[in-house]
C-alpha cells in the first residue's frame, strides 16, 4: 500500500473506500459472512415458518384446512373461529384477564423483591452477608419436589388462593445472583457521590441505582413476564377454582390429548372429540399474542441505560 | 422534577407489589377459615335432615372447562337433597394432583381414584383411611347400590373389603375399525379374523386410498396408551386374544400365568413385526397416543384401519366436510366396526375389569358418620335409575328428547335451552349404567351400542386377576411393564433380533414377572378354597 502524506486522520479511509484497492475485506471474510449469513436466516425462518403457518390457519375455513398441510396466507379467510372461541366458550376471555392480571402483579412482586434484596447483598460487608448468600446457594442446588413444597405451602395456608402462585416464585436464586453482580459493578463512586452529597441509602437505590439499571431492569422485567405469562402447572395444583385459572391452563387441555383411559365415559355415544384444529390454532394465537405486543416496546429499554458520562475525572 | 416523579412513582410501584403479595397472602387465611367453620355447621345439620349435605368433590375433565351453571349439575343438586361443589382438574394433570392429594393427605370429601390396584391406593385402604362400603350394598335403605353388577363389585375389592364405589364401563371394547367406503371400493367385507385383518392392511397399505396420487396409505394404524408406568400397544390384548391367547392374565395348568410367557403373545407380536417390516404399520407408532389416531390419522385419511374402543362420532370433521360435499349421507357410509373371532370362527373378545377407577370417601375429610350416609345417599340417589339417566344423559328437554322408553335423541350443544359449557362433564361421577338411556342417531351409533351389550359369556375372556392384588405388581409392575414394553417396541421395529427379545422375555421373568405370576396363583387358589 503507498504511504501518502495526509492532511487529516480519516483521509485515508475515505481514500479506502473510494478506490477497490484499498478493498477493506478478503475473500475469506466474504465467504464467511455470506454462509453465515445463510445459515442464520435458515434458522430463523425455520423457527418462524410454522408460527407464521399458524396464525394463517386460525384465520382458515376449518374445511379448507383439511385439503392443504402448509400455508402461508388464510384459505377462505373468516373469523368465526375467533369468534367461537372468544365469545361463546367464556372461559377464554376470562381466564385472559385472569393471564394479564397475574402477569402484571407478578412481574411487579418479583421486580421489587428480587432488586431491593439483591442491592444490599451487593454490598459484602452488610450485616448478614455470609448466612443469607449461603441459604441463597442452597435453594439454586437443591429443590424439595413437588409434594414437599405443595405441604410447606399448605403450612402457611396459602392453599387455594393466588397467594400461592405469586409468593413462593417471587424471587428465583439465580435471577438474583445476576442482579447483585451487576450492582456490583457499577462504580463505588456514584454511591460515594450521593453519600457525600446527604442521601441516605434507600435514596441511592431509588435516586441512583435503580436509574442505571434500565438495561438490566428491562431485561428482567421481560424475563419475568414471560415466566409468569407462561405459567400453568401451578394453577391446576394449588387453585381449585376452575374459574381463577389463566389462559394456558385452557390452551394446554386443549392441546394436549389425554393419554389414560380415565376420562372415557359409559356414554359413549358422544366420544369426546378433540377440538377441531382451528379452534386450537385460535387459541395458540391468542395465548402468545399479548407477549409479542409488549416485547417491542421493552427493547429500547435494553440500550438506553448505559451509562454514559456519569463518572467524570 | 422529572427524576423526582419517577422515583415517587418507582417507590409507589414497588411497595404496591409488595404489599399487594402480603394482602393476598392474608386473604387466604380467611378462606381457609371458612373452610373450618364450614365442617362446623355441616356436623349441626347432621340432625335437621331438611338441610341439603354439603360436600366437596374433585373430578377430572376432558374438553373445555365446564361451567358452573350446567342444568344437569342444579338438577341433580335439587333431586339428591346436597349441595357439593365439583373442583374441575384437566384429565392431563389429573394424575399428579391425585398424587399430590393422596400424599399430602389434604384430601377432598369425595374423590376418583383412577387405579384401585396401585400402591398409593393399596397403602391407603389398608391403613383404614377411607370408609368401607360393603354394608351399604346389600343395605334396604339403599336401594340404588343394588344395580351394581356382581362383576364390578368383585372386581374391585381389596382384600375382600369395598372402599370404592365402582364406575361401571362396558365389559365389550375392544375391537376394530375400518373405512367400509375404502373396504368396498377394494372388495374386502369385514376383517374380523386375524387373517382377514392382514389381508385387509395389506390391500389398504399396498393401495392409494385418499386418492392422491401416492400410495402412502398406512395399512393399519396403531397408538399407544400409558399403562402402569409403560407405553404399550392400545388394544393388543385383542389380537392376542383372537389369536387364541390370554387377557393379561389367565390360567394355564391351574396356574396364574401373564400372558407375555405365552406363545401367543410372541406370535402376534411377530405378526406385527412381520407387518411392519412389510411397510403396513404406521412408522412412528411408539409416540402416537391413541387418542390421537382418529384426529391426526383417520381424519386426515392417512389410514383406514384402525384398533380401537369407539367408533368416530357424527362430529367427526372428515365425515363433517364430506357430508357437506354430499359424498356421504350417515355415518356408516363410511365408518364400520367389527369385534374379532378366533381361527375356528368364534367370537372371542377380551373383556375389561367391568368399571374404570372408583370412587372413594376418606376419613379423614368426612369424619362423620351421619354426614358420610348423607353422602352415601347422593350416590344411592345418583344409582337409582333416574340418576342414571340424569347423571349419564342429561336433564330432559334440555340436553335430550325422549323417542321411547329406552331411546332419546340428543340436542346438540348449540340448539340447547339453557346455554352452558360441557355440561355432560359431570358423568365422570357415575356409577351404575344399566338404566342409563341408548342415543339414536346415527345407525353406526345404535349398532355398536347393540353390539356391545350382545354376547355370550364364553365369548368374553376375562383378566381373572382383577379381583387379587400382588406386593410385586404394586411395588416392581412398573419397572417390569417398561422392561417387557420396550423390548416389544423394538422388536417390532426390527432393531433387535428373535433371541434378543425371548432374552428379554426370560429377564422379565427372573426380575419379577414369575414371582408375580406365584402371587397371584396363590392368591387365586385361596379365592377358590373359600
Amino acid at each position: 500500500m503507498t504511504s501518502k502524506k495526509t492532511k487529516y486522520r480519516g483521509e485515508n479511509i475515505a481514500m479506502q473506500k473510494r478506490h477497490w484497492k484499498y478493498w477493506k475485506y478478503s475473500v475469506g471474510s466474504v465467504t464467511f459472512d455470506v454462509i453465515n449469513i445463510l445459515l442464520l436466516l435458515a434458522f430463523g425462518l425455520v423457527c418462524l415458518l410454522p408460527f407464521l403457518f399458524v396464525i394463517a390457519a386460525s384465520f382458515s375455513n376449518p374445511t379448507e384446512l383439511l385439503k392443504y398441510k402448509f400455508f402461508l396466507w388464510p384459505k377462505g379467510f373468516t373469523l368465526d373461529s375467533y369468534k367461537y372461541v372468544l365469545f361463546t366458550t367464556d372461559s377464554v376471555g376470562r381466564s385472559l384477564l385472569v393471564s394479564v392480571i397475574m402477569t402484571i402483579l407478578g412481574t411487579a412482586i418479583s421486580m421489587a423483591v428480587t432488586s431491593m434484596m439483591a442491592y444490599p447483598l451487593a454490598h459484602s460487608n452488610v450485616f448478614g452477608f455470609k448466612p443469607i448468600m449461603k441459604m441463597v446457594t442452597i435453594t439454586l442446588v437443591f429443590g424439595g419436589g413437588m409434594i414437599p413444597t405443595y405441604l410447606t405451602i399448605g403450612a402457611y395456608g396459602m392453599l387455594d388462593s393466588y397467594a400461592s402462585i405469586l409468593l413462593p416464585g417471587a424471587v428465583s436464586a439465580s435471577s438474583l445472583i445476576v442482579f447483585i453482580s451487576f450492582f456490583r459493578s457499577l462504580p463505588k463512586e456514584l454511591e460515594e457521590a450521593a453519600k457525600i452529597d446527604g442521601c441516605n441509602d434507600f435514596g441511592i437505590f431509588i435516586k441512583i441505582v435503580l436509574p442505571t439499571s434500565t438495561a438490566l431492569l428491562a431485561t428482567f422485567t421481560l424475563l419475568f413476564a414471560v415466566g409468569n405469562w407462561n405459567a400453568w402447572f401451578n394453577y391446576i395444583l394449588y387453585i381449585n377454582d376452575s374459574t381463577k385459572w389463566p389462559v394456558q391452563v385452557i390452551l394446554r387441555t386443549m392441546l394436549s390429548t389425554s393419554n389414560s383411559a380415565i376420562g372415557d365415559s359409559l356414554m359413549m355415544g358422544e366420544d369426546y372429540v378433540p377440538p377441531q384444529d382451528v379452534v386450537r390454532y385460535c387459541t395458540i394465537v391468542i395465548a402468545t399474542a399479548p407477549i409479542l405486543v409488549v416485547y417491542p416496546f421493552l427493547q429500547k429499554y435494553f440500550t438506553k441505560g448505559i451509562m454514559i458520562g456519569s463518572v467524570k475525572g | 422534577m422529572k427524576r423526582e416523579r419517577f422515583c415517587r412513582a418507582l417507590s409507589v410501584l414497588c411497595i404496591a407489589g409488595v404489599l399487594s403479595g402480603f394482602a393476598v397472602g392474608c386473604s387466604s387465611k380467611s378462606a381457609s377459615g371458612t373452610e373450618g367453620s364450614q365442617s362446623a355447621t355441616v356436623t349441626q345439620e347432621a340432625s335437621e335432615t331438611a338441610k341439603p349435605v354439603e360436600f366437596k368433590i374433585v373430578l377430572p375433565y376432558t374438553g373445555e372447562t365446564p361451567s358452573s351453571n350446567s342444568p344437569t349439575e342444579k338438577k341433580l343438586k335439587k333431586n339428591s337433597n346436597s349441595n357439593f361443589t365439583i373442583e374441575w382438574t384437566p384429565m392431563i394433570s389429573y394424575a399428579d394432583k391425585y398424587n399430590v392429594m393422596m400424599n399430602s393427605g389434604q384430601l377432598p370429601d369425595v374423590l376418583i381414584i383412577p387405579d384401585v390396584k396401585a400402591d398409593v391406593f393399596l397403602d391407603a385402604a389398608k391403613n383404614d383411611q377411607f370408609w368401607e362400603l360393603s354394608s351399604y350394598m346389600t343395605n334396604d335403605d339403599y336401594p340404588g347400590f343394588k344395580n351394581y353388577k356382581k362383576l364390578a363389585l368383585q372386581n374391585c375389592k381389596t382384600d375382600g373389603k369395598l372402599y370404592v364405589l365402582p364406575r361401571e364401563r362396558i365389559l365389550k371394547r375392544q375391537m376394530v375399525c375400518y373405512r367400509v367406503d375404502w373396504a368396498k371400493e377394494a372388495g374386502l367385507d369385514a376383517p374380523d379374523t386375524i387373517d382377514k385383518l392382514y389381508k385387509m392392511a395389506q390391500t389398504f397399505g399396498k393401495g392409494d386410498f385418499d386418492g392422491n396420487g401416492q400410495k402412502d396409505t398406512i395399512g393399519l394404524a396403531l397408538g399407544t396408551v400409558q399403562d402402569n408406568g409403560g407405553t404399550t400397544i392400545d388394544n393388543l390384548n385383542e389380537l392376542i386374544v383372537a389369536n387364541g391367547g390370554i387377557n393379561k392374565f389367565g390360567l394355564k395348568d391351574g396356574k396364574v400365568v401373564s400372558t407375555i410367557v405365552t406363545s401367543e403373545f410372541k406370535s402376534t407380536i411377530s405378526l406385527l413385526r412381520r407387518m411392519y417390516k412389510e411397510n403396513l404399520i404406521s412408522k412412528d407408532f411408539p409416540i402416537t397416543k391413541t387418542t390421537e389416531l382418529v384426529s391426526n390419522f383417520v381424519d386426515k385419511e392417512k389410514t383406514g384401519l384402525w384398533l380401537s374402543m369407539g367408533v368416530p362420532g357424527p362430529k367427526d370433521t372428515l365425515y363433517l366436510a364430506k357430508k357437506k360435499a354430499g359424498k356421504v349421507k350417515q355415518l356408516s357410509d363410511m365408518y364400520a366396526f367389527t369385534y374379532l373371532k378366533d381361527a375356528s370362527g368364534n367370537p372371542r373378545s377380551p373383556a375389561e375389569s367391568g368399571f374404570n377407577g372408583g370412587i372413594a370417601f376418606p376419613k379423614s375429610s368426612v369424619k362423620d358418620q351421619t354426614r358420610f350416609d348423607q353422602i352415601m345417599k347422593v350416590f344411592n340417589y345418583i344409582s337409582t335409575k333416574d340418576g342414571q339417566r340424569l347423571v349419564n344423559n342429561g336433564v330432559e328437554g334440555i340436553q335430550y328428547t325422549k323417542v321411547d322408553d329406552t331411546h332419546i335423541k340428543a340436542i346438540p350443544e348449540d340448539q340447547q335451552k339453557i346455554k352452558s359449557t360441557n355440561s355432560s362433564a359431570i358423568n365422570q361421577m357415575s356409577t351404575c349404567g344399566n338404566y342409563a338411556y341408548t342415543v339414536v342417531g346415527e345407525s353406526l351409533t345404535e349398532d355398536l351400542a347393540k353390539a356391545r351389550n350382545t354376547y355370550k359369556d364364553s365369548e368374553l375372556v376375562a383378566d381373572i386377576t382383577v379381583p387379587f392384588t400382588s406386593n410385586e405388581y404394586a411395588q416392581n409392575g412398573a419397572k417390569l411393564s417398561k422392561l417387557i414394553d420396550t423390548a416389544t417396541f423394538k422388536y417390532i421395529l426390527g432393531q433387535i433380533s428373535d433371541s434378543d427379545f425371548d432374552a428379554a422375555i426370560k429377564q422379565w421373568r427372573t426380575s419379577g414377572g414369575d414371582k408375580m405370576d406365584t402371587e397371584y396363583t396363590e392368591a387365586y387358589q385361596k379365592a377358590q378354597s373359600n
